[in-house]
C-alpha cells in the first residue's frame, strides 16, 4: 500500500486530464489512436501478436522503491518469481538499476545526472520536467500498436481523461498510473472498543470528534498512562495515513487542491480562511497536551508504534488505513487487540463535510528515449492488465508469487508497473456489504478484485485475523461502504484544476508546500500565534502563489466555456 | 632555466603535480557549473544549452524569506562551533598535559578520539533516541529531578545548543591530540626558567604554555574558518526537522532541498554561489588575521 500512499502524497502536484492543446480538441484519446502512422516513426506494420515473446530474451532496466512486500523465502526485489515469470512469458529480463527507500530523492539525482533506466515511475512534476528536457520516449504509436484491446479499454474507461493527463501536444509521453479518483478521500478511523468502553456515541459532528478526543485523553481507556488524541505524522497535510486532510475538510478547508471561490475563480485550498479556524483548534489541542509532541519528526510507521502501544484512538486517513498501518495495531499476538472502525468525516457546522479528492493519477510510467525496446514496456503493462481482468492458474504467479496462494504478502507489488481500475472500489462499496450480509457471493458480479475481497472476508469470518484489514474495509459500514455513501450524498470535493502543471507550479509549488508545512507545524505546535496564518497567506502569494493562481485561472477559462 | 632543471628543487615541484591535478579536476573544473545559477538548467541540454535567465534566480532568492534566515543560522552555528571547538580541546589538552600517569592519558585520548570516526548518520540516530522527549534516556534522567521532558531536537531554543555541543563532543578528541603535540614542542628550559623566577603551575601555563601553542591555535581557527560554511551539513541533515528549520536550517540544507528535492537546480546553485562568495570573504579575512597575529603565511 505504500505505493498508493506515495501516490497520495504526490497529489500535491497532481495534474490531470486535458493539456492545453487537448482541452480544445476534445476527444483526445481517440484522436491519438487515429494517428498511428506519424511520419517520424518508420517501423514495420502492426505486429501479428503484440504479446510475442522475445527470443533471445532482452533486458529492460528500471528502478524500484523499497516497500512492505513480504517476500517468499529466498526472494528479493531483484530476483523473484514475478520477474522470472516476465522472462518466461515475454522474454523480458527486468533488471533493477537501483532499489532505494528514498525513491524520489534518488530518482531526482538520476535525472539530474542524465542517468535514467529504460522505464520507471515518476511524479507529475517529474514527468513535465522529463518531457521538457526531451529525455523520454513518445509512446503514442507504440501504445497504439502494442497495447492489447483489453489494455486500451482499461485506460479509456473514463473516456481517456487520465490518459490525456500524460498527453502533451497530442503526444502520449507516459502511461498514467490509473486509479480510482475516490481513493484519495478521507475517513475517520476510531477505536470502537474505546468508544464502547467509555459509553460514547459514534461521531456525528466535529464537536463530537473533539469531545471523543478529549475523553480519550482524559480517561486513558488504554490504561497506558498517556493517551494522545490523533495519530499524526510529519506530512500530516495530505498523506493518506495518519494525516489531517479529513479534519481540515470538516472545516470546509481543502489544503492541496484547487477549489472554486465565491466569484467562480480557482483558489488554492491551502490558503482558504477556513484553514485558520482548523489550525486554531489543532493548536488548542496541542496546548492541552493532546498530541504526540514528536509528531513533526515521525513518519507513519514510527507514529504507529504509539498506536500499537494503545496510546492513540483516533486516526484520520484513507480507506486503506486498515491495511497499513493499522493492521499491525489491530491484530497483536494472534488476537484482535484494537477494534478500529471507519466513520465518514464530520463537519463543524450544519453544512455536510465534503472530502477532498484528486483526479486519481498520482504517478506515471515513462520510457527513456534511449531504451532499445520501448514496446517491451507496453508488453509488461499488457501482462498486468491481463492478470487484472482475467486471473487464471497460469498467470496468478504475478499476483501471489510462486505459491499462487493469496497470503496477503503484497507480492503483486513486485510487478514493475501496477495499475488500478479507474472505477475500482466504488462498486466494491455498493456490492460487498450487501453480499456479506446476505452471505451470497453471487450478488458480487464478475469483477475478480471484488470477488477476491469477498474471499478474504470469508477467511476473516472463519477466524483468520490476518484478513482483519479487509474486513474493516469491506464489511457493512466499512470504508468501502462509506466511499459509496460519499458518492450517493455528493460529498466529494474534486480538484478543479486538472491541466498539466503550469510553469509557476512546476517551479514554485515544492517550495510553497514546504513553506506551508513549516508554518502550519509551527502554528499547531504553538510556536507562533495562529495569526501567523494571515502573514503566511501574504507570503505565499508573493512567493509565486499569486502567479500560480493566475495561471490556474487562465487554464480554467479555457475549459469552462 | 637550465639551472632550475638541474637543481634539487625539481623533484619537489614534480611531486606537487598530482595534487595540482586533483585540485584542477575537483575544484577548478566544477566552477564552470556556476553558470547554472544564471540558467534555467535542464540536465539533457547541459550547461551551454539551457536557457539563460540572468539574475532571475537571485531575485527570487532575495524574495525568499528563508535566505536571510539560513545565512544567519549558518553564521551563528558556525561561529559557535569554532569558539567551542577552540576552547574545549585547549583546556582538555592543558589538563591532560598535567596528568602524570601515561596509561590514563593514553586511554583518555583514545576514548575521546573515537566518536570522530563515527558518521553523523549513526550518531544522528543515537542522538534522536537519546534526546527523545517520550522515551529518551536524557529526559528520563531529567524526569528523576522533576524536570518536564524537553524536546531538544524540536525546540528552537535548544536546537543550536545541541548542534554545537554534539559537534564539539564528536570532534574535540582530534583537536586535543593536535594541541598535545604542540605542547611537546615547547622547550622545557622555558618551564625551568619560569619556575626559577617563581612562577607556579598556573602562571607557567599562562605565560609559557599558552604562548607556545598560540600559533597552532590560530592556525587551527584559520583553517576551520575556511570550512565553516561546509561543516554542518551531515550533522544537521540527520538531526533537523520542519519545526526547527527556524534555528537549524543552514545554507547547505537549503541547497539540498531546493536542488535535489525540488529540482530547482538554478536556484540551488545561486544559493551555493552566494555561500561561496561569503566563504571567500571569510577566508580572506582569516588569512589576513592569521598573518597579522601569528605571522602565518601560505607561501
Amino acid at each position: 500500500m505504500k505505493m498508493r500512499l506515495l501516490k497520495m502524497g504526490l497529489s500535491i502536484v497532481l495534474v490531470s486530464a486535458l493539456g492545453f492543446m487537448t482541452a480544445c480538441s476534445g476527444n483526445s484519446s481517440n484522436q491519438q489512436q487515429g494517428e498511428s502512422s506519424a511520419p517520424t516513426e518508420n517501423k514495420e506494420a502492426a505486429p501479428a501478436d503484440p504479446m510475442a515473446k522475445y527470443d533471445p530474451p532482452i533486458e529492460l532496466t528500471t528502478v524500484r522503491s523499497v516497500s512492505n512486500i513480504k517476500f517468499d523465502e529466498g526472494e528479493t526485489i531483484d530476483k523473484n518469481a514475478v520477474y522470472d515469470a516476465y522472462e518466461k512469458d515475454l522474454g523480458i529480463k527486468i533488471k533493477n538499476s537501483w532499489v532505494s527507500d528514498k525513491y524520489g530523492e534518488k530518482l531526482k539525482i538520476s535525472i539530474a545526472s542524465n542517468d535514467i533506466p529504460d522505464f520507471f515511475r515518476v511524479s507529475a512534476s517529474e514527468l513535465q520536467q522529463l518531457q521538457e528536457a526531451d529525455m523520454i520516449a513518445d509512446l503514442t504509436d507504440i501504445f497504439d500498436k502494442y497495447a492489447t484491446q483489453k489494455t486500451k479499454e482499461w485506460f479509456n474507461l473514463d473516456g481517456g481523461r487520465q490518459l490525456s493527463t500524460a498527453t502533451f501536444d497530442n503526444r502520449l509521453m507516459a502511461i498514467p498510473g490509473t486509479d480510482n479518483p475516490y481513493n484519495s478521500s478521507s475517513y475517520l478511523w476510531i477505536r470502537k472498543d474505546w468508544l464502547e468502553k467509555l459509553g460514547l456515541p459514534k461521531p456525528q459532528t466535529m464537536q463530537d470528534v473533539i469531545k471523543i478526543a478529549d475523553e480519550f485523553v482524559k480517561q486513558d481507556p488504554g490504561g497506558t498512562g498517556k493517551t494522545y488524541a490523533f495519530a499524526l505524522n510529519s506530512s500530516y497535510i495530505n498523506n493518506g495515513a495518519f494525516d489531517l486532510q479529513g479534519f481540515f475538510n470538516g472545516y470546509h478547508a481543502y489544503p492541496g487542491i484547487w477549489v472554486k471561490d465565491a466569484s467562480g475563480k480557482l483558489m488554492y485550498g491551502t490558503i482558504m480562511p477556513e484553514m485558520k479556524q482548523a489550525l486554531k483548534q489543532l493548536q488548542d489541542m496541542y496546548k492541552a497536551g493532546m498530541f504526540d509532541p514528536e509528531f513533526a519528526v515521525k513518519d507513519a510507521d514510527k507514529e504507529n508504534e504509539l498506536v500499537v502501544a494503545g496510546k492513540i484512538g483516533i486516526a484520520y486517513g484513507a480507506f486503506w488505513q486498515s491495511i497499513w498501518p493499522l493492521q499491525t495495531a489491530a491484530v497483536q499476538n494472534g488476537k484482535l487487540a484494537q477494534d478500529w472502525e471507519a466513520y465518514p468525516i464530520v463537519s463543524i457546522d450544519d453544512k455536510p463535510a465534503k472530502t477532498a479528492t484528486d483526479i486519481g493519477v498520482g504517478s506515471y510510467f515513462v520510457v527513456s528515449k534511449k531504451a532499445k525496446h520501448p514496446e517491451a514496456v507496453i508488453k509488461i503493462i499488457n501482462k498486468w492488465i491481463e492478470v487484472q481482468t482475467n486471473l487464471t492458474d497460469a498467470n496468478k504467479v504475478y499476483m501471489f508469487g510462486k505459491s499462487g496462494v493469496d497470503k496477503s504478502a503484497l507480492l503483486w507489488k513486485i510487478n514493475p508497473t501496477v495499475f488500478f481500475a479507474q472505477d475500482e472500489n466504488l462498486p466494491a462499496g455498493r456490492l460487498l456489504p450487501k453480499a456479506i450480509e446476505a452471505k451470497d457471493p453471487s450478488l458480487l458480479g464478475t469483477n475478480p478484485e471484488i470477488n477476491s475481497r469477498y474471499k478474504r472476508v470469508e477467511k476473516y469470518l472463519a477466524g483468520d485475523l490476518t484478513m482483519w484489514n479487509e474486513w474493516a474495509m469491506s464489511k457493512p459500514g466499512g470504508s468501502f461502504a462509506i466511499m459509496d455513501q460519499y458518492d450517493r450524498e455528493k460529498r466529494y470535493q474534486v480538484n478543479e484544476f486538472y491541466g498539466t502543471l503550469t510553469p509557476a507550479m512546476l517551479e514554485m509549488q515544492g517550495i510553497l508546500e514546504e513553506k506551508t508545512r513549516e508554518t502550519f507545524t509551527k502554528i499547531i505546535m504553538n510556536k507562533v500565534s495562529v495569526d501567523e496564518f494571515d502573514k503566511f497567506v501574504e507570503e505565499w502569494k508573493k512567493l509565486g502563489g499569486e502567479q500560480m493562481t493566475n495561471e490556474a485561472n487562465e487554464w480554467y477559462a479555457t475549459v469552462k466555456k | 632555466m637550465q639551472k632550475f632543471l638541474r637543481s634539487e628543487r625539481l623533484p619537489l615541484h614534480l611531486m606537487l603535480l598530482p595534487s595540482l591535478a586533483i585540485l584542477a579536476v575537483y575544484s577548478y573544473w566544477p566552477m564552470a557549473g556556476i553558470m547554472i545559477a544564471f540558467e534555467k538548467y535542464i540536465p539533457t541540454k547541459g550547461l551551454f544549452g539551457s536557457p539563460w535567465v540572468g539574475l532571475r534566480n537571485f531575485k527570487y532568492l532575495f524574495y525568499l524569506p528563508d535566505t536571510q534566515r539560513v545565512i544567519i543560522n549558518t553564521l551563528s552555528i558556525a561561529s559557535m562551533k569554532i569558539v567551542a571547538g577552540l576552547i574545549v580541546p585547549i583546556v582538555i589538552a592543558l589538563l591532560l598535559n598535567e596528568v602524570r600517569k601515561s596509561m590514563f592519558k593514553r586511554a583518555f585520548q583514545t576514548l575521546v578520539y573515537l566518536p570522530h570516526f563515527l558518521s553523523w548518520v549513526i550518531l544522528g540516530g543515537i542522538l534522536i533516541d537519546l534526546l527523545s522527549p517520550s522515551n529518551g534516556l536524557v529526559n528520563q534522567a531529567l524526569g528523576v529531578f522533576g524536570i518536564q521532558p524537553i524536546f531538544f531536537l524540536g525546540d528552537n531554543n535548544w536546537f543550536q545548543f545541541i548542534l554545537v555541543s554534539s559537534d564539539v563532543w564528536k570532534e574535540f578528541g582530534f583537536n586535543t591530540i593536535v594541541y598535545l603535540a604542540a605542547l611537546t614542542g615547547i622547550n622545557p628550559t622555558l618551564y625551568e626558567a619560569a619556575s626559577i623566577d617563581g612562577a607556579n603551575r598556573l602562571r607557567q601555563a599562562w605565560h609559557v604554555t599558552m604562548p607556545g601553542i598560540m600559533p597552532i591555535a590560530i592556525l587551527m581557527v584559520t583553517l576551520s574558518i575556511g570550512n565553516v560554511l561546509n561543516a554542518g551539513f551531515d550533522q544537521i541533515f540527520n538531526l533537523y526537522s520542519t519545526p526547527v528549520y527556524e534555528s537549524g536550517d543552514i545554507i547547505d540544507t537549503l541547497v539540498y532541498r531546493l536542488g535535489i528535492l525540488q529540482a530547482q537546480y538554478g536556484l540551488a546553485t545561486a544559493v551555493g554561489l552566494l555561500k561561496s562568495t561569503v566563504s571567500l570573504i571569510l577566508i580572506a579575512c582569516s588569512y589576513f588575521l592569521a598573518y597579522r597575529f601569528a605571522n602565518y603565511r601560505i607561501f
